[in-house]
């Protein structure tokens, strides 16, 4: 059984990216557009992992994080955050919104492999 | 790989809007508007171009683009103000990043971004370090080397050369509580050990309690893990990026004997604040609140233009389906209530269609700033720009289409028709030249406009250039109208010297011949000394017309119903002849010049008298309101837009043709074209109106 991963970023070329890539893994992806799209697919999906981007319009990473920890279904989830942000400020704030991890845009697939398979069985 | 090419060309439409999108913002930062969804706009447009360079390797772009938006983010947290200086070097610095975008395209060299680059490190050295509180650290991976992005940051100090004797890696790993929450798995870490190489040697369980003390939401274990010598250590580290810096991870390199492993110095090692930093210390109080308030943008998704196309055909079929079903219906039938229904829900689908389709013309007019910047360094006159109309909403096809039109009336205007400083002064002009962009929709119809107060058209340079071209022949006469429209002659050019701002080969001809395979025309109209304007005339659909179906000597034909005004039947008398071929229609108190479609097409059969005729009071572009008479009006309908034959081309005052519900194909009529054709001129109507 193949895992569902929910990867959320606004930009499609790199939710493309992410699907072609883990895919390629043996992931099962899925896409949405912010954490407003993200939240929604949640409770249709029932992921494995989300892997979100921070800067989104109308919700963003942090927001989502945080709704998601808020969320009885949902609240143990893993989730790492995607993004080309790298500032040790931006990343305390999301370990307090409840991220497993940051992974620093560009990602390699390899590497990205080793992370999911570190917080998702 | 021809999957990541079509990634890659997304990733490359993405750049393209957010080079729009950030312009919008920078220029609407230029013009005094600093408010914070402003700058996110920027912030973002600029951040998810970087993001995305990363990821196809475009290094340079990426390298710039991080600079840039670190100078944004600066901007966007209020630790810098975005004052007009700041806000012009940003606008520089967008310049710089379009080229970058174009270079990684493949369209154009890698810019010599140096001076901009240490430009923008001085903002962040000078401007952002003015704030009281802590600052972020400059980027430690990225500072200086692009290549040097590495993928997963890890920043930890590289203490061991990796090729130092040894033969394996010891690791011992204790996770804390923290390592739990979040939905995180310390077991998982090991497991990633182990994929490596690693053995697992000895469990520690000495925490572990009874079971009824045990908390599921706690760790009690720890890990004694051995490790191939031949792992950099840097590939172990990352195992433990996600787990809580209050986790021990002790990673040393183990000699052949077990007890000098357990004495080894290497002190313990934490893993720091590198992947998701301590969340005890925390971002520093006070600081700028960053929390994006939910932003109310519009979901989009991106549909290949191709499908909305054959969408369009479809509709256009469903149009032609409903009115041959109106036509076999007997006319009983056709009031009842379900086909005005059908007819309504038709309309709908084919509004909601060509909605898909229609797209603010603003994505045109957006490139048209920076190209103006670029145009007053290379000139070295200053130009104002006014826009108006850019949320006119037009077809996609013509947003392509009209861009390179639009660059060139651009130049044109730049280069040609706007005076030097000198020169406006002489002739008591601000020294600030001004170009007026506008677009509107009037009727069925997009006017888009390219005005500037130049010093118009140098017609007897232009007519001297025509005839030295071999365009015209010497000696001919020409109206000033006339001469305008020779610069739109395949091949001409009146810059002396070929300017490297509008000589790049393609003239007003492109322009023109672009414009018409839009369906559309180009005007020009100049005033010496005053300035010059080039008018494009745009269908706003470009598929279905609303139209009226008239009769004109037993055959059917169809006026585009948005210039339609009325129709009159004229009275005996009403109808008078000035010259032949010349008639007026006397009407309200003023003359309107009549043409007979019967006589302009060449139609045999017996003409009607105007009493058993109609006259078609429409609006032309060139000549004002005219008066076209027909036989009868038969119909009201919408019809689909077929083109016609190439070899059509030359029979002049048709502008396609469509099939009626009965199957039968009737000409669409070119309102402007016949007025002109029959030379009904804005200059004899006004006569005709004293």
């Amino acid at each position: 059984m193949s895992r569902t991963i929910l990867t959320i970023d606004d930009s499609p070329s790199m939710r493309m990216l992410l699907k072609a890539s883990l895919t390629a893994q043996g992931y099962t992806i899925e896409t949405a557009e912010d954490g407003v799209h993200g939240l929604e697919r949640l409770t249709e999906l029932a992921p494995d992992l989300i892997i979100t981007d921070i800067n989104m319009p109308r919700m963003d990473g942090f927001e989502l994080i945080e709704a998601v920890r808020a969320d009885e279904q949902h609240k143990g989830l893993p989730i790492l955050v995607l993004s080309t942000e790298f500032s040790d400020e931006k990343k305390a704030r999301a370990r307090e919104a409840g991220a497993t991890g940051w992974i620093t845009k560009p990602f390699d697939a390899d590497k990205l492999g080793a992370a999911i398979r570190r917080v998702c069985p | 790989m021809s999957e990541m090419d079509d990634i890659q060309a997304i990733f490359f439409e993405e750049c393209a809007e957010g080079l729009a999108a950030a312009e919008a913002g920078l220029s609407a930062m230029a013009e005094g508007d600093t408010s914070d969804s402003t700058i996110a706009a920027v912030f973002r447009a600029v951040h998810s171009i970087k993001g995305g360079s990363g990821a196809f390797g475009h290094a340079a772009l990426m390298a710039f683009s991080h600079r840039f938006e670190n100078v944004l983010d600066e901007v966007r947290a209020g630790r810098m103000t975005p004052t007009k200086p700041l806000v012009q070097q940003l606008l520089r610095a967008f310049d710089i990043l379009s080229d970058h975008v174009l270079a990684a395209r493949g369209e154009a060299a890698v810019p010599d971004d140096g001076p901009m680059r240490d430009e923008l490190e001085r903002l962040l050295a000078d401007g952002g370090m003015t704030g009281d509180e802590a600052q972020e650290p400059p980027a430690p991976v990225l500072a200086d080397d692009p290549f040097g992005f590495e993928p997963v940051v890890v920043a930890l100090d590289d203490l061991d050369d990796p090729t130092a004797s040894g033969e394996s890696w010891s690791v011992t790993f204790r996770p804390s509580r923290a390592a739990l929450a979040n939905g995180g798995e310390p077991l998982l870490v090991v497991r990633e050990l182990e994929r490596l190489g690693g053995r697992v040697i000895a469990v520690e369980t000495e925490r572990l309690p009874t079971l009824d003390a045990l908390d599921p939401a706690d760790a009690y274990l720890a890990w004694r893990l051995e490790l191939p010598a031949a792992l950099h250590e840097d590939e172990l580290r990352e195992c433990f990026d996600f787990m809580p810096p209050d986790s021990m991870v002790e990673i040393v390199r183990a000699s052949a004997h077990p007890d000098e492993r357990d004495d080894a110095p290497a002190a313990e090692i934490r893993v720091d604040a590198v992947t998701v930093g301590p969340a005890q210390t925390s971002a520093p109080a006070g600081g700028p609140a960053e929390k994006a308030p939910a932003r109310l943008e519009p979901m989009s998704v991106r549909v290949d233009l191709a499908r909305l196309d054959h969408l369009l055909n479809l509709v256009g079929e469903l149009v032609i389906r409903n009115s041959v079903l109106a036509d076999r219906l007997a006319p009983a039938d056709q009031e009842k209530v379900e086909l005005p229904q059908l007819l309504r829900l038709t309309r709908q689908i084919q509004d909601g269609v060509m909605g898909l389709r229609a797209q603010p013309i603003a994505q045109a007019f957006n490139r048209v700033p920076r190209m103006l910047r670029d145009l007053e360094t290379g000139t070295g006159k200053a130009i104002r720009l006014e826009v108006s109309g850019e949320q006119t909403e037009v077809d996609k096809r013509v947003i392509e289409r009209i861009g390179d039109p639009l660059t060139h009336m651009i130049r044109n205007a730049a280069d040609h028709g706007i005076e030097s400083a000198e020169r406006r002064r002489a002739a008591g002009k601000p020294d600030q030249g001004t170009i007026l962009l506008s677009a509107e929709q009037k009727g069925g119809r997009i006017i888009v406009k390219v005005a500037d107060d130049g010093g118009g058209i140098d017609r007897p340079r232009v007519l001297a250039k025509a005839i030295d071209k071999g365009i015209v022949a010497p000696g001919a006469e020409f109206s000033d109208e006339e001469i305008d429209q020779l610069i739109c002659a395949p091949g001409f050019s009146t810059a002396e010297t070929i300017s490297n701002i509008s000589g790049r080969g393609v003239g007003m001809d492109v322009v023109r011949s672009n414009i018409e395979q839009l369906g559309g025309r180009v005007e020009i109209s100049s005033v010496p000394g005053q300035g010059t304007c080039f008018t494009m005339i745009l269908p706003l659909t470009l598929a279905i017309l609303d139209g009226m179906v008239v009769r004109l000597g037993g055959h059917r034909y169809v006026l585009p119903l948005g210039s339609v005004i009325e129709s009159v039947q004229p009275e005996p008398g009403q109808l008078q002849e000035l010259s032949p071929g010349a008639e007026v229609l006397e009407l309200r108190g003023s003359f309107l010049p009549v043409r007979r479609l019967t006589r302009f097409f060449n139609l045999r059969g017996e003409e009607r008298a105007p009493e058993d005729s109609l006259v078609i009071v429409v609006e032309s572009d060139s000549a004002g309101t005219v008066g076209l008479m027909v036989d009868t009006i038969e119909d009201r309908r919408e019809v689909v837009i077929k083109s016609l034959d190439q070899n059509l081309y030359p029979v002049r005052g048709l502008g396609g043709a469509t099939v009626l519900g009965d199957g039968s194909i009737a000409l669409i009529l070119d309102i402007d074209a016949i007025v002109a054709a029959t030379g009904v001129t804005p200059r004899t109507q006004k006569g005709m109106a004293a």
